[in-house]
Protein backbone atom coordinates (compact mmCIF):
# COMPACT_ATOMS: atom_id res chain seq x y z
CA UNK A 1 0.00 0.00 0.00
CA UNK A 2 1.72 3.27 -0.67
CA UNK A 3 2.28 5.63 1.97
CA UNK A 4 -0.35 8.63 2.34
CA UNK A 5 0.87 11.98 0.54
CA UNK A 6 2.69 14.54 2.52
CA UNK A 7 1.23 17.77 2.18
CA UNK A 8 3.62 20.05 0.72
CA UNK A 9 3.85 23.69 1.83
CA UNK A 10 4.86 26.93 0.01
CA UNK A 11 6.72 29.91 1.64
CA UNK A 12 8.03 32.88 0.17
CA UNK A 13 10.97 34.80 1.83
CA UNK A 14 12.15 38.44 1.82
CA UNK A 15 13.97 37.83 -1.36
CA UNK A 16 10.89 36.67 -2.90
CA UNK A 17 12.54 33.09 -2.99
CA UNK A 18 10.31 30.31 -2.84
CA UNK A 19 10.10 26.95 -1.02
CA UNK A 20 7.77 24.32 -1.41
CA UNK A 21 8.38 21.75 1.33
CA UNK A 22 7.07 18.99 3.32
CA UNK A 23 4.46 20.28 5.91
CA UNK A 24 6.63 17.99 8.48
CA UNK A 25 9.40 19.56 8.20
CA UNK A 26 7.99 23.19 8.00
CA UNK A 27 6.50 22.22 11.35
CA UNK A 28 10.22 22.58 13.48
CA UNK A 29 9.34 25.91 13.46
CA UNK A 30 7.26 26.54 16.05
CA UNK A 31 5.91 29.83 14.52
CA UNK A 32 4.88 28.14 10.80
CA UNK A 33 3.16 25.12 12.51
CA UNK A 34 1.23 28.05 14.89
CA UNK A 35 0.44 29.73 11.68
CA UNK A 36 -0.88 26.44 9.82
CA UNK A 37 -2.80 25.17 12.84
CA UNK A 38 -4.44 28.16 12.18
CA UNK A 39 -5.56 27.74 9.15
CA UNK A 40 -8.37 25.22 8.78
CA UNK A 41 -9.07 25.72 4.65
CA UNK A 42 -6.24 24.69 2.64
CA UNK A 43 -4.26 27.64 1.21
CA UNK A 44 -2.56 28.06 -2.17
CA UNK A 45 -0.94 31.49 -1.30
CA UNK A 46 2.79 30.92 0.09
CA UNK A 47 3.06 32.08 3.62
CA UNK A 48 5.15 35.23 3.19
CA UNK A 49 8.19 35.10 5.95
CA UNK A 50 9.57 38.86 5.89
CA UNK A 51 12.57 38.48 7.86
CA UNK A 52 14.22 35.43 6.37
CA UNK A 53 15.94 35.51 3.21
CA UNK A 54 16.54 33.06 0.83
CA UNK A 55 20.34 31.57 1.71
CA UNK A 56 19.26 31.57 4.92
CA UNK A 57 16.07 29.81 4.78
CA UNK A 58 17.96 27.01 2.50
CA UNK A 59 20.16 26.69 5.69
CA UNK A 60 17.20 26.40 8.22
CA UNK A 61 15.54 23.81 5.93
CA UNK A 62 18.74 21.75 5.67
CA UNK A 63 18.96 21.73 9.52
CA UNK A 64 14.96 21.09 9.84
CA UNK A 65 15.00 18.05 6.78
CA UNK A 66 17.99 16.76 8.66
CA UNK A 67 15.75 16.48 11.85
CA UNK A 68 12.55 15.97 10.66
CA UNK A 69 10.77 13.58 13.02
CA UNK A 70 12.64 14.26 16.22
CA UNK A 71 9.89 15.18 18.91
CA UNK A 72 9.57 18.98 19.66
CA UNK A 73 10.54 20.51 23.04
CA UNK A 74 7.10 21.18 25.09
CA UNK A 75 6.19 24.53 26.02
CA UNK A 76 6.29 23.54 29.69
CA UNK A 77 9.81 21.84 29.28
CA UNK A 78 11.43 25.09 28.55
CA UNK A 79 9.50 26.88 30.84
CA UNK A 80 10.91 24.66 33.59
CA UNK A 81 14.25 24.89 32.20
CA UNK A 82 14.36 28.19 31.66
CA UNK A 83 16.55 29.72 34.66
CA UNK A 84 17.86 26.78 36.46
CA UNK A 85 18.29 23.93 32.98
CA UNK A 86 21.80 22.33 33.04
CA UNK A 87 23.01 23.82 29.64
CA UNK A 88 25.23 20.99 27.83
CA UNK A 89 28.52 22.70 25.53
CA UNK A 90 27.89 19.43 22.68
CA UNK A 91 27.03 19.80 19.74
CA UNK A 92 26.17 16.64 17.15
CA UNK A 93 29.02 16.13 14.65
CA UNK A 94 26.19 16.68 11.76
CA UNK A 95 25.35 19.95 13.57
CA UNK A 96 28.93 20.96 14.15
CA UNK A 97 29.37 20.62 10.46
CA UNK A 98 26.28 22.79 9.37
CA UNK A 99 27.15 25.28 11.41
CA UNK A 100 30.56 25.64 10.10
CA UNK A 101 29.54 28.59 7.81
CA UNK A 102 31.50 32.58 7.85
CA UNK A 103 30.02 34.82 10.96
CA UNK A 104 27.53 36.65 8.44
CA UNK A 105 25.40 32.91 8.08
CA UNK A 106 25.83 31.79 11.47
CA UNK A 107 24.00 35.29 12.52
CA UNK A 108 21.69 35.17 10.33
CA UNK A 109 21.02 31.58 11.25
CA UNK A 110 20.63 32.45 14.85
CA UNK A 111 18.28 35.29 14.09
CA UNK A 112 15.90 32.97 12.17
CA UNK A 113 15.65 30.38 14.14
CA UNK A 114 15.04 32.98 17.14
CA UNK A 115 12.27 34.11 14.48
CA UNK A 116 11.15 31.04 13.32
CA UNK A 117 10.66 29.57 16.71
CA UNK A 118 12.60 26.40 16.38
CA UNK A 119 14.63 26.23 20.03
CA UNK A 120 17.18 23.32 18.98
CA UNK A 121 18.46 25.34 16.18
CA UNK A 122 18.83 28.33 18.15
CA UNK A 123 20.97 26.42 20.66
CA UNK A 124 23.07 24.90 17.98
CA UNK A 125 23.60 28.67 17.59
CA UNK A 126 24.27 30.12 20.60
CA UNK A 127 26.38 27.19 21.92
CA UNK A 128 28.43 27.93 18.77
CA UNK A 129 29.48 31.45 19.19
CA UNK A 130 29.45 30.44 23.02
CA UNK A 131 32.50 27.84 21.77
CA UNK A 132 33.88 30.78 19.68
CA UNK A 133 34.23 33.43 22.71
CA UNK A 134 35.83 30.41 25.04
CA UNK A 135 39.23 30.86 26.48
CA UNK A 136 39.47 34.31 24.45
CA UNK A 137 40.56 37.42 26.06
CA UNK A 138 38.45 41.01 25.53
CA UNK A 139 41.03 41.86 23.03
CA UNK A 140 40.74 38.70 20.98
CA UNK A 141 37.08 38.64 21.06
CA UNK A 142 36.83 42.70 20.10
CA UNK A 143 38.95 41.61 17.25
CA UNK A 144 37.32 38.19 16.28
CA UNK A 145 33.37 39.95 16.38
CA UNK A 146 35.07 43.43 15.01
CA UNK A 147 33.06 44.94 18.15
CA UNK A 148 35.01 48.64 19.20
CA UNK A 149 36.34 49.17 22.68
CA UNK A 150 33.76 52.57 23.52
CA UNK A 151 33.89 52.03 27.46
CA UNK A 152 33.35 55.24 29.13
CA UNK A 153 36.64 57.16 31.01
CA UNK A 154 34.34 55.58 33.92
CA UNK A 155 34.52 52.17 32.88
CA UNK A 156 37.89 52.29 31.75
CA UNK A 157 38.60 53.22 35.65
CA UNK A 158 36.46 50.17 37.08
CA UNK A 159 38.07 47.87 34.66
CA UNK A 160 41.36 48.53 35.48
CA UNK A 161 40.29 48.07 38.99
CA UNK A 162 38.92 44.95 38.29
CA UNK A 163 41.87 43.67 36.56
CA UNK A 164 43.88 44.42 40.15
CA UNK A 165 41.68 41.46 41.63
CA UNK A 166 42.97 39.36 39.32
CA UNK A 167 46.26 39.80 40.13
CA UNK A 168 45.60 39.86 43.74
CA UNK A 169 45.87 35.75 43.59
CA UNK B 1 12.05 35.55 21.64
CA UNK B 2 9.94 37.16 19.09
CA UNK B 3 9.34 40.15 20.66
CA UNK B 4 12.42 42.37 19.22
CA UNK B 5 11.62 43.94 16.05
CA UNK B 6 13.40 43.14 12.28
CA UNK B 7 14.35 47.03 12.65
CA UNK B 8 15.71 46.60 16.11
CA UNK B 9 18.11 43.23 15.20
CA UNK B 10 19.20 44.44 11.71
CA UNK B 11 20.75 47.65 12.68
CA UNK B 12 24.17 47.15 12.92
CA UNK B 13 26.49 50.30 13.28
CA UNK B 14 29.04 50.58 10.99
CA UNK B 15 31.77 50.16 13.04
CA UNK B 16 30.38 46.55 14.75
CA UNK B 17 29.91 43.25 13.44
CA UNK B 18 27.12 41.06 12.69
CA UNK B 19 27.31 39.90 16.47
CA UNK B 20 25.50 43.45 17.33
CA UNK B 21 22.44 42.44 15.07
CA UNK B 22 21.28 39.29 17.98
CA UNK B 23 18.83 40.84 20.85
CA UNK B 24 19.40 41.36 24.00
CA UNK B 25 17.31 37.60 24.85
CA UNK B 26 20.02 35.61 22.48
CA UNK B 27 23.14 37.23 23.78
CA UNK B 28 22.02 36.30 27.30
CA UNK B 29 21.66 32.70 26.02
CA UNK B 30 25.42 32.73 24.67
CA UNK B 31 26.58 34.57 27.45
CA UNK B 32 24.84 31.90 29.83
CA UNK B 33 26.07 28.72 27.78
CA UNK B 34 29.40 30.43 27.78
CA UNK B 35 29.41 29.93 31.49
CA UNK B 36 28.58 26.19 30.74
CA UNK B 37 32.07 25.94 29.09
CA UNK B 38 34.01 27.73 31.25
CA UNK B 39 36.09 25.24 34.02
CA UNK B 40 34.99 24.94 37.43
CA UNK B 41 37.19 27.20 39.87
CA UNK B 42 37.61 29.95 37.26
CA UNK B 43 34.51 32.00 37.81
CA UNK B 44 36.96 34.95 37.95
CA UNK B 45 37.17 34.76 33.81
CA UNK B 46 33.24 36.22 33.80
CA UNK B 47 34.76 39.38 34.14
CA UNK B 48 36.74 39.10 30.85
CA UNK B 49 32.77 39.47 29.22
CA UNK B 50 32.70 42.65 31.23
CA UNK B 51 35.74 44.07 29.31
CA UNK B 52 34.56 43.74 25.95
CA UNK B 53 32.40 46.65 25.26
CA UNK B 54 29.95 49.15 27.10
CA UNK B 55 26.70 47.01 25.93
CA UNK B 56 28.37 43.26 26.62
CA UNK B 57 29.38 44.81 30.24
CA UNK B 58 25.81 46.08 30.68
CA UNK B 59 24.29 42.84 29.96
CA UNK B 60 26.60 40.48 31.78
CA UNK B 61 25.78 42.47 34.69
CA UNK B 62 22.61 42.21 34.81
CA UNK B 63 22.75 38.58 34.67
CA UNK B 64 22.38 36.78 38.08
CA UNK B 65 22.97 33.58 36.41
CA UNK B 66 26.94 34.67 34.82
CA UNK B 67 27.69 35.51 38.82
CA UNK B 68 26.76 32.71 40.78
CA UNK B 69 29.85 31.12 41.02
CA UNK B 70 32.60 32.70 43.29
CA UNK B 71 35.19 31.17 43.43
CA UNK B 72 38.35 33.77 44.40
CA UNK B 73 39.84 35.24 47.47
CA UNK B 74 39.84 38.86 46.88
CA UNK B 75 36.84 40.66 48.80
CA UNK B 76 36.50 43.25 46.04
CA UNK B 77 35.78 40.48 43.74
CA UNK B 78 34.02 38.52 45.71
CA UNK B 79 31.82 41.38 47.14
CA UNK B 80 30.93 42.22 43.13
CA UNK B 81 30.16 38.73 42.42
CA UNK B 82 27.48 38.69 45.32
CA UNK B 83 25.88 41.60 44.36
CA UNK B 84 25.74 40.63 40.58
CA UNK B 85 24.30 37.45 41.54
CA UNK B 86 20.99 39.32 43.18
CA UNK B 87 18.93 36.36 44.86
CA UNK B 88 20.45 32.94 42.71
CA UNK B 89 21.82 30.06 44.21
CA UNK B 90 25.49 29.91 44.83
CA UNK B 91 28.16 28.14 44.54
CA UNK B 92 31.14 29.12 46.48
CA UNK B 93 34.79 27.84 45.98
CA UNK B 94 37.10 30.04 47.85
CA UNK B 95 40.93 30.13 49.84
CA UNK B 96 40.52 32.27 52.55
CA UNK B 97 43.96 33.73 53.41
CA UNK B 98 44.88 33.81 56.88
CA UNK B 99 44.17 37.66 57.26
CA UNK B 100 40.84 37.90 55.79
CA UNK B 101 38.13 36.78 58.34
CA UNK B 102 36.15 39.41 56.69
CA UNK B 103 35.71 37.42 53.56
CA UNK B 104 34.59 34.91 55.51
CA UNK B 105 32.02 36.80 57.14
CA UNK B 106 30.80 38.40 53.96
CA UNK B 107 30.52 35.05 52.49
CA UNK B 108 28.19 33.57 55.17
CA UNK B 109 26.04 36.51 55.61
CA UNK B 110 25.17 35.10 52.15
CA UNK B 111 24.45 31.53 53.63
CA UNK B 112 20.69 31.43 52.80
CA UNK B 113 21.38 31.05 48.98
CA UNK B 114 24.01 29.20 48.83
CA UNK B 115 24.01 25.71 47.99
CA UNK B 116 27.62 24.01 47.60
CA UNK B 117 30.00 25.62 49.69
CA UNK B 118 34.20 24.83 49.39
CA UNK B 119 36.12 26.62 51.88
CA UNK B 120 40.12 26.82 52.60
CA UNK B 121 42.15 28.30 54.71
CA UNK B 122 45.46 29.29 54.16
CA UNK B 123 47.72 26.78 54.55
CA UNK B 124 49.97 28.32 56.86
CA UNK B 125 47.34 29.73 58.99
CA UNK B 126 44.59 28.14 60.74
CA UNK B 127 42.00 30.55 61.91
CA UNK B 128 38.51 29.33 63.97
CA UNK B 129 35.35 29.38 61.46
CA UNK B 130 32.62 32.11 62.31
CA UNK B 131 29.57 30.54 63.17
CA UNK B 132 26.15 31.29 61.81
CA UNK B 133 23.25 30.90 63.34
CA UNK B 134 20.90 31.56 59.85
CA UNK B 135 19.51 28.33 58.42
CA UNK B 136 21.08 27.24 54.71
CA UNK B 137 17.84 25.88 53.25
CA UNK B 138 19.58 24.98 49.91
CA UNK B 139 22.48 24.12 50.88
CA UNK B 140 23.54 20.31 49.53
CA UNK B 141 27.54 20.38 49.85
CA UNK B 142 29.86 21.48 52.16
CA UNK B 143 33.73 20.97 51.97
CA UNK B 144 36.14 22.37 54.14
CA UNK B 145 39.73 22.38 54.47
CA UNK B 146 42.18 23.76 57.95
CA UNK B 147 39.20 24.73 60.04
CA UNK B 148 39.15 25.06 63.67
CA UNK B 149 35.69 25.05 64.50
CA UNK B 150 35.17 26.04 68.32
CA UNK B 151 31.00 25.25 68.04
CA UNK B 152 28.80 24.55 65.67
CA UNK B 153 29.64 25.89 62.42
CA UNK B 154 25.65 26.37 61.13
CA UNK B 155 23.31 26.79 64.14
CA UNK B 156 20.43 26.77 61.76
CA UNK B 157 18.93 24.34 59.90
CA UNK B 158 20.80 22.57 56.64
CA UNK B 159 17.77 20.09 55.54
CA UNK B 160 18.96 19.82 51.84
CA UNK B 161 22.64 18.86 52.73
CA UNK B 162 24.18 15.41 51.07
CA UNK B 163 27.50 15.66 51.32
CA UNK B 164 30.03 16.89 54.21
CA UNK B 165 33.46 16.45 53.52
CA UNK B 166 36.09 17.51 56.18
CA UNK B 167 39.91 17.57 56.35
CA UNK B 168 42.87 18.59 57.88
CA UNK B 169 40.13 20.39 60.46
CA UNK B 170 40.09 20.51 64.49
CA UNK B 171 36.21 19.97 65.58
CA UNK B 172 34.24 17.50 67.85
CA UNK B 173 31.89 15.55 65.90
CA UNK B 174 28.72 17.09 67.62
CA UNK B 175 29.63 20.39 65.67
CA UNK B 176 29.28 18.28 62.13
CA UNK B 177 26.54 20.03 60.20
CA UNK B 178 23.60 17.17 59.04
CA UNK B 179 20.22 16.22 57.55
CA UNK B 180 18.63 13.44 57.17
CA UNK B 181 19.38 13.69 53.58
CA UNK B 182 23.10 13.25 54.04
CA UNK B 183 24.30 11.13 51.86
CA UNK B 184 28.14 11.30 52.23
CA UNK B 185 30.46 11.80 54.95
CA UNK B 186 34.29 12.01 54.61
CA UNK B 187 36.46 13.50 57.36
CA UNK B 188 39.84 13.09 57.36
CA UNK B 189 42.83 13.78 60.01
CA UNK B 190 40.49 15.37 62.45
CA UNK B 191 40.83 13.72 65.86
CA UNK B 192 37.70 14.76 66.24
CA UNK B 193 36.82 12.83 69.08
CA UNK B 194 35.75 9.09 70.55
CA UNK B 195 33.38 7.25 68.00
CA UNK B 196 30.40 6.42 70.30
CA UNK B 197 30.14 10.81 69.40
CA UNK B 198 30.47 10.31 65.67
CA UNK B 199 27.57 7.37 65.99
CA UNK B 200 25.55 9.84 67.80
CA UNK B 201 25.46 11.95 65.04
CA UNK B 202 24.87 9.21 62.49
CA UNK B 203 21.39 8.50 64.38
CA UNK B 204 20.29 11.34 62.47
CA UNK B 205 21.32 10.07 58.53
CA UNK B 206 19.49 6.90 58.22
CA UNK B 207 20.25 7.73 54.08
CA UNK B 208 23.62 7.93 54.33
CA UNK B 209 25.56 6.24 51.66
CA UNK B 210 28.89 6.86 51.51
CA UNK B 211 31.20 6.76 54.78
CA UNK B 212 34.84 7.42 54.87
CA UNK B 213 36.93 8.05 58.04
CA UNK B 214 41.06 8.41 57.63
CA UNK B 215 42.29 9.52 61.19
CA UNK B 216 39.09 10.83 62.32
CA UNK B 217 39.55 9.54 65.87
CA UNK B 218 40.83 11.31 68.98
CA UNK B 219 41.69 8.59 71.44
CA UNK B 220 39.07 5.82 71.80
CA UNK B 221 36.64 6.00 75.27
CA UNK B 222 34.94 2.78 75.78
CA UNK B 223 31.16 3.01 76.09
CA UNK B 224 28.71 0.38 76.61
CA UNK B 225 26.89 -0.32 73.52
CA UNK B 226 23.64 0.92 72.48
CA UNK B 227 21.23 -0.84 69.83
CA UNK B 228 23.97 -0.44 66.72
CA UNK B 229 22.63 2.55 64.48
CA UNK B 230 21.09 1.05 61.22
CA UNK B 231 22.92 2.85 58.24
CA UNK B 232 20.69 0.03 55.81
CA UNK B 233 21.68 2.45 52.85
CA UNK B 234 25.40 2.53 53.33
CA UNK B 235 27.33 1.49 49.82
CA UNK B 236 30.65 2.28 51.24
CA UNK B 237 32.53 2.10 54.59
CA UNK B 238 36.26 3.26 53.92
CA UNK B 239 38.40 3.46 57.57
CA UNK B 240 42.09 4.14 57.36
CA UNK B 241 44.42 4.88 59.93
CA UNK B 242 42.49 4.41 62.81
CA UNK B 243 43.26 2.41 66.19
CA UNK B 244 42.27 -1.39 65.38
CA UNK B 245 39.87 -0.52 68.83
CA UNK B 246 38.82 2.29 67.28
CA UNK B 247 37.86 0.72 64.44
CA UNK B 248 35.94 -2.72 66.28
CA UNK B 249 34.45 -0.08 68.11
CA UNK B 250 33.12 1.49 65.49
CA UNK B 251 32.01 -1.75 64.10
CA UNK B 252 29.84 -2.68 67.07
CA UNK B 253 28.15 0.71 66.96
CA UNK B 254 26.73 0.89 63.76
CA UNK B 255 24.60 -1.61 61.71
CA UNK B 256 25.31 -1.76 57.71
CA UNK B 257 23.57 -3.93 55.05
CA UNK B 258 26.10 -7.11 54.04
CA UNK B 259 26.39 -5.51 50.63
CA UNK B 260 28.31 -2.32 51.53
CA UNK B 261 31.63 -2.38 50.34
CA UNK B 262 33.69 -2.08 53.18
CA UNK B 263 37.37 -1.40 52.85
CA UNK B 264 39.74 -2.52 54.43
CA UNK B 265 38.38 -5.90 53.44
CA UNK B 266 39.83 -6.94 56.57
CA UNK B 267 36.78 -5.10 58.48
CA UNK B 268 33.91 -6.80 56.59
Amino acid sequence: MAAPATQQIKIRCNDEKEFTVDRDVLERSVLIKNMLEDVTEQQDAPIPLPNVSGPVMAKVLEYCTHHRGEPLPSADTEQSQDETRKRTTDISEWDQKFITVDQEMLFEIILAANYLDIKSLLDVGCKTVANMIKGKTPEEIRKLFNIVNDFTPEEEAQIKKENEWAEDR
Amino acid sequence: MQSISADETNEVRPHQGPIFRLPPEILTEIFLNWKTHTPEKQGLRVLSLTWVCHSWRELALSLPLLWSRIDFKNGDWVQHALTHSQDVLLSIDADIPWNKDPLLSTILASLSRIQRLSLSFDSTSSLQLSTSDDPAPFLEYLELKQFDMADKIFSGTVPSLREVKLSDCTFSWPYIPISTNLTTLSVIDAEAGPTYALVSILRGTPNLEILLLDDAFAAEIIVECEDPVPLLRLQSLTVHREWYRTTTSLLQQISIPPSADVSPKSLA
